[in-house]
């Protein structure tokens, strides 16, 4: 059985067979080829972000916001990367985008249609200057999404299934939990995908790749 | 005294212990992830081996590195347990219960003697907090790991984009 079927895939031959597989666009876990052409999680009644607005402070990249708010949908004919994290997040984010960025490198020109989004679930602490420094660290392609208001932030997570908390300790350290997922959204506003932490740069790469092979068709 | 893959031990200049035997623990692997702009927080991983049990009890940084240094796991929360219950440890129900992860600091590490430890992305790390600069790949700071028993054990971490 394929490994990086489970998401933890051989780093030193899967790279190679899975970036064959998603040129073809199909892989398989085991001998079925053509049901599962994602790796990552799909659903039967796909989750939406269409209507979702999130305050945008987007001030650098490619994308400085014009009117700060951003709707939760792809360009036309591209992609959008979701993800809900905090900048301040040592492990967890950072392993995560790290993981979007490798990827996306792999992709070549295909790259200039897939965009991230980060909402941050700690705008007290995660001001416009830093978001934008820490989103642009990943890609030149990001919209920096800081919720004005905990609605907001909720409304958002509410249309991924996702969740967050802020606790101040009596300490004084701030705890931050959130959901470890990122999301993939075409330009309806249609998650694709999910992928969960840890699903790895060969299952994101080729993840991405079937979808752009699939919107381009 | 340390020992990695790749450096010798006598490169190490620790406090003076004069190791007649080889040291209980050896540290393999060590690094941490460059930073992302902006970022005050890092985070060391390694493999932690030991021959006796011992515990991993602190770890510290230079004060030209960071702030401190403490040792983190990672867990899921509270949430949605009625839904973890369904299909424990399989990465879809974390997915589809969107669980929420929380990072907290431990306040030590067991670590059985013969086996392997890991700190590694998305479970336990050695956090560093309120970094002076940013972490760029490259860069090799030391961490010193306090076991119970072994005492002080300085670790060459090497900053790098991902794991080795």
């Amino acid at each position: 059985m394929s490994p990086e079927c489970r998401g933890r895939p051989s780093r030193l031959l899967v790279p190679i067979v899975v970036s064959l597989l998603g040129l073809v666009g199909a892989v398989g876990c085991g001998g079925d080829q053509v049901a599962r052409p994602l790796t990552g999680i799909v659903r039967d009644d796909p989750l939406r972000s269409d209507g979702i607005i999130v305050t945008d402070v987007t001030d650098t990249g490619a994308y400085p916001a014009d009117d700060d708010s951003f709707e939760l949908v792809a360009r036309p004919g591209s992609l959008l990367v979701v993800y809900f994290g905090y900048t301040q997040c040592p492990d967890i984010c950072p392993t995560t985008l790290t993981e979007i960025r490798t990827a996306l490198r792999r992709l070549g020109d295909d790259a200039t249609r897939v965009d991230l989004a980060m909402i941050t679930v700690d705008p007290e602490r995660d001001t416009g200057e830093i978001l934008n420094a820490y989103v642009g660290s990943f890609t030149e392609q990001f919209h920096a999404l800081r919720p004005e208001s905990d609605d907001e932030l909720r409304t958002a997570e509410a249309a991924f299934l996702a969740s967050s908390s802020v606790t101040r300790l009596p300490d004084g350290t701030v705890e931050v939990g959130h959901s470890v997922n990122s999301y993939v959204v075409d330009e309806n506003g249609t998650v694709l995908v999910e992928w969960p932490f840890g699903h790895g740069v060969d299952n994101t790469a080729h993840d991405l790749e079937v979808m752009l092979d699939t919107s381009a068709s | 005294m340390i020992a990695l893959p790749l450096v010798a031990c006598d490169d190490d200049s620790s406090s003076g212990t004069t190791m007649e035997m080889s040291s209980p623990i050896e540290i393999a692997g060590a690094w941490a992830r460059s930073s992302p702009m902006m970022a005050t927080m890092g985070a060391a991983y390694m493999t932690i081996m030991s021959t006796d049990d011992d515990r991993l009890v602190a770890a510290a940084v230079d004060s030209s590195i960071a702030d401190h240094a403490e040792v983190h796991e990672v867990v899921m929360a509270g949430g949605s347990d009625a839904d973890m219950s369904m299909d424990m440890g399989s990465a879809t129900t974390m997915a589809m219960s969107a669980g929420e992860m929380v990072m907290r600091e431990v306040e030590g590490i067991d670590i059985m003697g013969g086996e392997m430890f890991m700190l590694k992305p998305g479970g336990y790390h050695v956090m560093i907090i309120d970094l002076v600069a940013p972490l760029e790949i490259g860069q090799t700071f030391d961490v010193t790991l306090t076991f119970e028993k072994a005492g002080d054990v300085i670790v060459p971490v090497e900053v790098r984009e991902d794991a080795p």
